[in-house]
């Protein structure tokens, strides 16, 4: 299936979820380059899973517009889902399938074929350096270890866009570090990376972030230009000075 | 002192997991005494209006005479006259009647003169729940429809049996069965709440975690049971309260004494929930294992539908190791025959040592494994 | 199609990983069909207790025929009525026969004396078979009686009825080949409805639903790559239980086993479909289990098992029309024991594949209507 080139691998306009009267996610706007590594950062319940669930194609968005990997996501969301992969916050692999087997039955369910199936399980182990853990069950595998099969996994069919949820939280320093260096080397090869992260170190690594409160998308742009912006030195300090200046604007405006 | 605050710490978290979960909880408390109505109001063995063929090869008096008197009676509905016996069979594997009755050729003529006449009953060799009572029924009405024929003579001798029936004078099937789905369902709720729940916490690690704390292990186990032996309490509560009201099963015996033996069988339960999840590996082995081990054995074995006395020696021993069977005993005991603590005094020290038996067992395979 | 193989392989894989629950599984014909079969639901017995305070030859003669016959089972005798009553509130005695002191000279001088029988009536079948039994013994008596000491001329003019029966389609009423197949269905019942509603629902439990819902996967695909191992299981479980009736239990198999295995078969996605609604409308494996356990149990209450549903009021009739278990059940009875084919079956068939789509229907509607 040959795509037309897009400039855009996630184009995004005025994207709202509304859950009763709760306006979960409020009017967000932004695009994402081919490539690129894309921060969503902000605190527990401001939106990023969400944004993101709508964005995956299994929520469907109350309003607004959005394409991913060229496909409309009011639309297309099933074609959507063969061009993009998730890894989710919550580690979701059969703890009593090997790490072959769970990367063979994920491959399957993609419509690879038998032969693609093993050249990309061996492809993506050699790649990150996992050969050994091959016949591993996962249950036996530390957490670090799970986050980065479960990473391989998501890339079996070859996504044009990865998204990924959360994906470091829980596991120590060092293997933050090496997941990192397969997401730079991921996008490297093309593929487009949205990350939801909390932790705000981390927020440091992406090309862009955005950055949301209360369901709103208050500011997008590199880490350094917001650091210079605002003459701060890390990007906990940005985010703290503008969570705290947009909280009392609303205060102000409600009151 | 310091005990007694953890276990009430352990049993408060408890309560509120299962009153978090409303609709777990509606189920706990709902689905005891929605079978036991339901089961209760249909299971009978109370034969009424069977559908009935007949195939009169006689067409006289005396035939029609005693099939009317069949037809009317309150057991048989005659639904058909049919030609032939060959008629019988379709008739049978269609579903349409239940027993068929044949009379010979001349019935009436051989009966007034040769003295001797013959009417053949057939009946479904494959409902033997049923089939027996039925044939019992139409002996009984012909039988009876003979002797007011013949003349009363000083020649004939007539010993007459007088019945009493002893505990259930109208011969109420669902005083045999409620207390039965009784003891069905309050095991089978018992053990699958305590199993299924310590399993899911093997399963997340946390049920290892408490184990590693230094408080006493039989104190934890205890706090976990706790809150279903609550939950369960009140079920039995509906339960009873339905066979009393609903059922009219008459209370002959102390209404104390039962729910003493009700708690200490729903402990039996519980405790064999804890001992069961102590195997499992995961919530549906656990379940698998209950249900499987328990759900036909108690309805089969434990005297809920077919007496005990009646089962093969092996199949008697087997349900001598359900709690439900002593607790059968123990419920119909003190329901109907007003049975004393005394005499209940050796199915209740079974139940009692169950409980040990299970609990202990459960605590010493739940030690956590030092690494 | 490519992917519902891939599913089934990874369901393959997991249950096999698992060798406890494969265990569980494969012992299920031993525990349900080998054991339970043998359970017979028919009452072949009474234990009796005997108070005899005329010690007459009469009384004797009664005595020694039901001593002869394989129902009664003579355990004992007591001197006075109080004792025996003892008896029967701490052993469970199903019949006290009391010959009153001059029954036999009263017999003789008034041609008609009384004996009492006192039946334990808390299970009222037996307590009325009991009845028939003893009536038809002392019926025979009564006609010895007469020849004894009636003069002849006078006892030949008693005209008599025979009343031979017959039992078709099993014709010693051997329990065991009811029994075997019923619990044979019972167990495919069970398992199947156990195996896929816990298993969709632990998807949910542990998160991999979530991972599932962001491939293009379809949801038809997936419920039916969960559905067909249960199946196969099925089938096997369903292929061991049919030997062991056949080698063990020699029950005759009348119709054609192709027919058996068809329509279990159609049965089963019945059943399946069943476990599919659970999943949708559970969301973890504790509301699973509740529904399951509620849901077998009904199907087992109308399930023409150990409740005959002939002998419900109408709208238990009309709960068994759309019961799985009781179609099941009424369908494989007709094959193995009456010999039916497909034409017999057919309408059932047809009800069952209707129930099947509207269970379908009911459950996507549910799923969807979620997201």
């Amino acid at each position: 299936m040959s795509q037309p080139e897009k400039a855009y691998s996630i184009s995004v306009e005025n994207l709202t979820k509304k859950f009763d009267d709760f306006v979960a996610v409020d009017k967000i706007t932004f695009n994402v380059k081919k490539g690129e590594i894309f921060g969503f950062l902000g605190a527990n319940g401001a939106g990023k899973t969400t944004a993101m669930r709508m964005l995956i194609g299994v929520l469907e968005p109350t309003s607004g517009k959005g394409e991913v990997a060229g496909f409309d996501i009011f639309k297309n969301s099933r074609k959507l889902k063969k061009h993009i992969g998730y890894m989710s916050q919550k580690f979701s692999l059969y703890d009593d399938l090997t790490a072959k087997e769970n990367m063979r039955f994920f491959g399957g369910i993609y419509g690879l074929t038998n032969k693609e199936i093993r050249n990309r399980t061996k492809e993506l182990l050699t790649h990150f350096g996992m050969e050994h853990i091959e016949k591993e069950r996962v249950s036996s595998l530390p957490l670090g270890w799970k986050q980065k099969l479960a990473f391989c996994t998501a890339l079996m069919h070859k996504p044009d866009v990865v998204f990924l949820d959360e994906p470091t939280s829980g596991v120590d320093p060092s293997i933050r570090r090496q997941f990192w260096e397969m997401i730079y080397e991921t996008a490297e090869g093309g593929v487009t990376v949205l990350v939801t992260t909390h932790n705000m170190d981390e927020a440091e690594y992406c090309h862009r972030i955005s950055m949301m409160v209360a369901g709103k998308m208050i500011t997008v742009d590199t880490p350094q230009n917001l650091k210079d912006k605002y003459k701060l030195e890390t990007m906990g300090e940005v985010f703290l000075h503008l969570a705290r200046g947009y909280e009392k604007e609303h205060a102000i405006t409600a009151s | 002192m310091k005990n007694f605050k953890i276990f009430k710490g352990l049993v408060r978290k408890e309560f509120l997991h299962i009153l978090r979960d409303w609709r777990s909880l509606t189920m706990l408390l709902g689905i005891p005494i929605v079978l036991v109505l339901l089961f209760g109001s249909v299971m009978t063995m109370e034969i009424k209006d069977a559908n009935i063929a007949v195939v009169d090869h006689a067409k006289d008096h005396d035939s029609k005479e005693l099939i009317n008197l069949i037809s009317t009676s309150e057991f048989f509905k005659l639904v058909k006259y049919l030609d032939t016996s060959d008629e019988i069979d379709e008739e049978f594997k269609k579903g349409t009647i239940r027993m068929a009755f044949v009379f010979d050729k001349d019935f009436g003529y051989k009966l007034h003169h040769e003295g001797h006449a013959q009417i053949q009953l057939i009946a479904d060799g494959s409902k033997i729940l049923t089939s027996p009572s039925l044939i019992s029924y139409g002996k009984i009405i012909i039988n009876k429809h003979i002797a007011s024929k013949n003349p009363p003579s000083r020649a004939g001798y007539y010993i007459i049996p007088t019945v009493r029936m002893m505990y259930n004078k109208n011969l109420n099937g669902r005083y045999m069965t409620v207390p039965g789905i009784m003891s069905t369902v309050i095991l089978l709720v018992g053990a699958l709440m305590t199993s299924l729940s310590i399993t899911k916490e093997k399963e997340l690690g946390t049920m290892e975690l408490l184990l590693s704390t230094p408080i006493n292990r039989f104190l934890i186990m205890f706090a976990k049971i706790v809150p279903y032996l609550i939950t369960s309490f009140i079920s039995a509560l509906s339960i009873i309260w339905a066979a009393k009201y609903v059922f009219e099963v008459p209370v002959s015996g102390s209404m104390g004494l039962l729910l003493l033996n009700t708690v200490l069988y729903i402990l039996t339960a519980l405790a064999l929930g804890l001992l069961i999840s102590t195997f499992a590996n995961s919530q549906l082995t656990a379940m698998m294992i209950t249900m499987t081990l328990l759900m036909l054995p108690t309805e089969v074995l434990s005297g809920m539908t077919f007496p005990t006395d009646s089962l093969p020696v092996v199949l008697q021993w087997l349900g001598k190791l359900l709690p439900s069977t002593w607790f059968n005993i123990i419920s119909k005991g003190i329901l109907l025959q007003g049975a004393k603590g005394g005499s209940l005094f050796f199915e209740t020290t079974i139940l009692v040592v169950m409980v040990m038996v299970f609990y202990f067992w459960s605590v010493i395979r739940f030690k956590p494994r030092l690494q | 199609m490519r992917i519902i193989r891939f599913i089934i392989v990874k369901e393959f894989i997991q249950i096999f990983r698992n060798p406890l629950l494969v265990l569980i599984i494969l012992s299920q014909p031993f525990i349900q069909v080998l054991l339970l079969g043998t359970a017979g639901g028919d009452i072949n017995y009474a234990s009796v207790y005997v108070v005899d305070e005329d010690l007459s030859s009469t009384s004797r003669e009664i005595i020694s025929k039901m001593e002869g016959s394989d129902f009664f089972d003579i355990r004992g005798a007591a001197l006075t009525m109080d004792e025996a009553y003892k008896v029967m509130e701490y052993k469970n005695i199903n019949l006290i026969v009391h010959f009153p002191p001059n029954f036999e000279k009263k017999l003789i001088k008034e041609h008609s004396s009384k004996v009492q029988l006192v039946t334990n009536a808390i299970d009222a079948i037996t307590a009325s078979l009991t009845y028939a039994y003893s009536s038809e013994i002392i019926g025979a008596v009564n006609k010895d009686v007469a020849i004894k000491w009636g003069s002849k001329s006078l006892s030949n003019k008693a005209s008599t009825v025979s009343i031979p029966y017959s039992y078709w389609y099993n014709r010693a009423l051997i329990s065991q080949y009811i029994m075997v197949p019923a619990m044979c269905v019972a167990m495919v019942v069970m398992i199947t409805i156990l195996l896929s509603g816990m298993n969709i629902v632990k998807e949910k439990e542990i998160g991999t639903m979530e991972q599932l819902n962001v491939t293009p996967m379809r949801k038809t695909h997936f419920i039916m790559g969960k559905i067909i191992p249960v199946w196969i299981i099925n089938i096997v479980l369903l292929a061991i239980g049919l030997i062991l009736s056949s080698l063990v239990f020699h029950v005759p198999v009348v119709g054609s086993l192709w027919l058996v295995f068809f329509l279990s078969g159609v049965v089963m996605f019945l059943l399946l479909a069943v476990g599919v609604l659970i999943s949708v409308i559970s969301n973890t494996q504790q509301q699973a289990m509740f529904f399951t356990f509620f849901i077998i149990m009904i199907f087992v209450i109308f399930g023409d098992f150990i409740t005959p549903i002939d002998n419900m009021p109408s709208w238990g009739k009309a709960m068994a029309d759309l019961n799985p278990q009781a179609y099941y059940s009424r369908m494989i009875h007709l094959v193995i024991t009456k010999g039916s084919g497909i034409k017999d079956i057919l309408p059932d068939l047809l009800k069952v594949s209707g129930l099947t789509f509207a269970t379908l229907a009911v459950s996507l509607w549910i799923f969807n209507k979620k997201d």
